[in-house]
């Protein structure tokens, strides 16, 4: 939920209940407001009957009074101690309906004589006023609300433009690429101290960045020019006349281990690399074509081994990466599948939108499977390469948030990447 | 041929000159920026092999003073630093090729051999001995002049055969020259086995007499003096 969304939401929940209880509320205060207004000019009413009835002198007087003012009424039941207003419905003449009124009811001396007398007065239109007085009031009232909810999106969208800028320039970031720092003056000061933060960690991760880049390539440096000595002599070695096949033997042990720390080396220091995410380009990579492009490079090995292979490439699923790690990723299962499948083995690759999947037959893995993807886990691992391949395999797979699994099912060794 | 070598490291220094002399190469060394950049300013050399590395400056800034002297000597870069942000700079800046450490002599000659070639020959070096006849540059064999159809492994073993000629070529330098460019490959040595029994199988079977040798199990040797008699 974005931010401005949470916040609108809780405005408009209390806008909503604030609107639902003051209507009615607003309903209620006007018309008590209301009666008490008609109350006091019952009141009021009652006070001038009280003076003007004693001009009342005869019977007739009375009658005739009573017939006038259809709103007082007296009767000789025994008239009340104290007054009381009440309100109450009478059925109107006119329109045949119950109608609403506040009444009086007090005790009246008329003639000498004490009645009971009732002051009535309508509320027929008074209800109509109350009831548009609350309407215009709750239209007022949504009106506000609505123009107060708008204009605080409004604002919000504003105040958090600096904000969006930021995320848009982090996004963008890498740390590899020379790029100049945010702006740090957005005018608020959350903001800027947010700007000031960033520029800060940027800063340290890219002289770690290259700290770290500096000692791999130092290190790359300093393993390879001993390496790169050693190999020159044993060249020079070869060449020398009268050589023995056992001088040669110790010759080719010799380049064995120079090879194998070699491959070690440029391994590791690949395992960093892709660690360190430093092979930015990314680009779209064929599968298909990778997986071609590989078997072309082995089919020497495979054909001479030899194992019977079958190849299913459907589709043309496009993975976006660094396209010399898709083929390192692709060619280290390839190359596995080819180095541990037994002569006469089959090895079944297939590929479509979802997955890519290697099957070579075999025995179980004599080792814990857990540890076929870790460095140097397993045993024997000499025989071919270094024991890195699988987990340099995992890392690139890591890297490009591709799920890289394995199974033995069946006599197959099956590896899959799903995409 | 004049080369000039540019290396800090004396020992591998002497390694380069040794083998580089044994081919007929007349080699100047140097081992700092200062006398790189004197022996660069006053002569002239077919090609020149270069470190990135060096005390008192960057190989990269040598490569940019012979094409600012508008000199035409061929470059080759040597360096440790094997990422491909070395490789492509070099190139850039008008290195004719890079070599990454650790590289095998055999390698290096080859190479520096095709540089010279480009330079000298205008490509058009041919290979001849007895029925077998290969134009480098073309990439054509030919064996009593019926041309011959290798694949590119294949193609690249003889080629890299023929550019050390006469010499032992380790198994190992066969197998990093054939998975160069292939970053991450694995490099067995059953690969090329199975290269080296397809080449010589099509080369016998158009009646090419076996001129490779398989020197003790460690290498091979393209053998032009032997079999001629």
């Amino acid at each position: 939920m974005r931010l401005l969304t949470k916040t609108s939401r809780l405005l408009l929940g209390y806008a909503i209940v604030v609107l639902l209880v003051s209507i009615p509320l607003f309903y209620f205060v006007i018309e008590q407001l209301y009666y008490q207004d008609i109350d006091d000019a019952l009141r009021l009413r009652k006070e001038e009957l009280t003076i003007r009835t004693k001009e009342l002198k005869s019977d007739r007087d009375v009658a005739l009074w009573l017939a006038m003012d259809n709103d007082v009424k007296i009767s000789s039941s025994a008239p009340p101690l104290r007054d009381s207003i009440y309100p109450k419905l009478y059925q109107d003449t006119l329109a045949h309906e119950m109608e609403p009124y506040r009444e009086l009811a007090t005790a009246l001396q008329v003639n000498h004589k004490i009645y009971h007398a009732t002051i009535r007065r309508s509320l027929v239109e008074s209800q109509d006023l109350i009831v548009g007085i609350a309407e215009v009031q709750g239209i007022l009232l949504i009106i506000l609300f609505i123009g107060w909810l708008l204009i605080n999106r409004n604002i919000s969208k504003k105040i958090w433009k600096p904000f969006d800028r930021i995320i848009d320039w982090l996004q963008n970031y890498q740390v590899d690429k020379e790029q100049s720092l945010i702006y740090p003056n957005s005018g608020i000061v959350e903001f800027d101290q947010l700007n000031r933060v960033v520029n800060d960690l940027v800063s340290k991760n890219k002289k770690t960045y290259l700290d770290q880049k500096n000692f791999i390539e130092n290190a790359s440096h300093e393993m390879q020019t001993p390496v790169a000595i050693l190999q020159s002599k044993l060249d020079l070695l070869l060449q020398s006349q009268g050589l023995t096949a056992e001088q040669a033997h110790h010759l080719q042990s010799s380049y064995e281990v120079i090879e194998r720390l070699t491959h070690l080396n440029q391994s590791l220091l690949l395992l960093s690399r892709i660690e360190n995410q430093q092979f930015p380009d990314l680009v779209e990579i064929s599968v298909k074509a990778t997986v071609a492009k590989v078997l072309k490079h082995l089919e020497a090995l495979i054909d001479d081994k030899p194992v019977s292979l079958n190849v299913e490439l459907h589709g043309d699923k496009m993975l976006h990466g660094h396209p010399v790690l898709i083929e390192i990723l692709l060619s280290n299962l390839i190359t596995n599948a080819v180095h541990h499948t037994s002569a006469n083995g089959y090895i079944h690759i297939s590929n479509t939108d979802h997955c890519f999947l290697i099957e070579n037959s075999g025995t179980p893995l004599p080792f814990d499977q857990s540890k076929l993807f870790s460095r140097f886990g397993k045993q024997n691992i000499n025989r071919h390469g270094v024991g890195l391949g699988l987990a340099i395999a995992y890392e690139i797979s890591q890297l490009y948030r591709l799920k890289l699994n394995y199974q033995f099912k069946k006599h197959m060794h099956q590896f899959s990447i799903n995409f | 041929m004049k080369i000039l070598i540019v290396e800090d490291e004396p020992e591998l220094l002497q390694s380069m000159r040794l083998f580089l002399n044994s081919q007929g190469y007349r080699c100047e060394v140097a081992e700092t920026y200062e006398t790189a950049s004197e022996k660069i300013i006053d002569d002239i050399f077919d090609c020149i092999i270069l470190d990135i590395s060096l005390p008192g400056g960057n190989g990269f800034d040598l490569v940019k003073l012979v094409k600012k002297l508008k000199k035409d000597d061929g470059v080759i870069i040597v360096s440790a630093f094997n990422e491909l942000d070395n490789k492509l700079n070099g190139l850039k800046l008008g290195a004719d090729d890079y070599l990454a450490k650790p590289f095998h002599l055999a390698e290096l000659s080859a190479r520096l051999h095709a540089i010279i070639r480009r330079r000298n020959f205008s490509g058009a070096e041919v290979f001849e001995h007895n029925e077998l006849r290969v134009q480098v540059e073309d990439k054509m064999v030919f064996v009593h002049n019926k041309a011959l159809l290798l694949n590119k492994k294949e193609l690249d073993l003889l080629l890299f055969l023929i550019a050390n000629k006469k010499r032992v070529i380790s198994k190992s330098a066969i197998s990093q020259h054939l998975s160069q460019n292939e970053s991450g490959y694995y490099r067995g040595y059953d690969v090329i086995y199975a290269h080296m029994k397809n080449l010589k199988k099509k080369l016998t079977d158009a009646g090419c007499r076996d001129y490779i040798k398989t020197i003790y199990g460690v290498g091979y040797k393209l053998d032009c003096d032997e079999a001629t008699d």
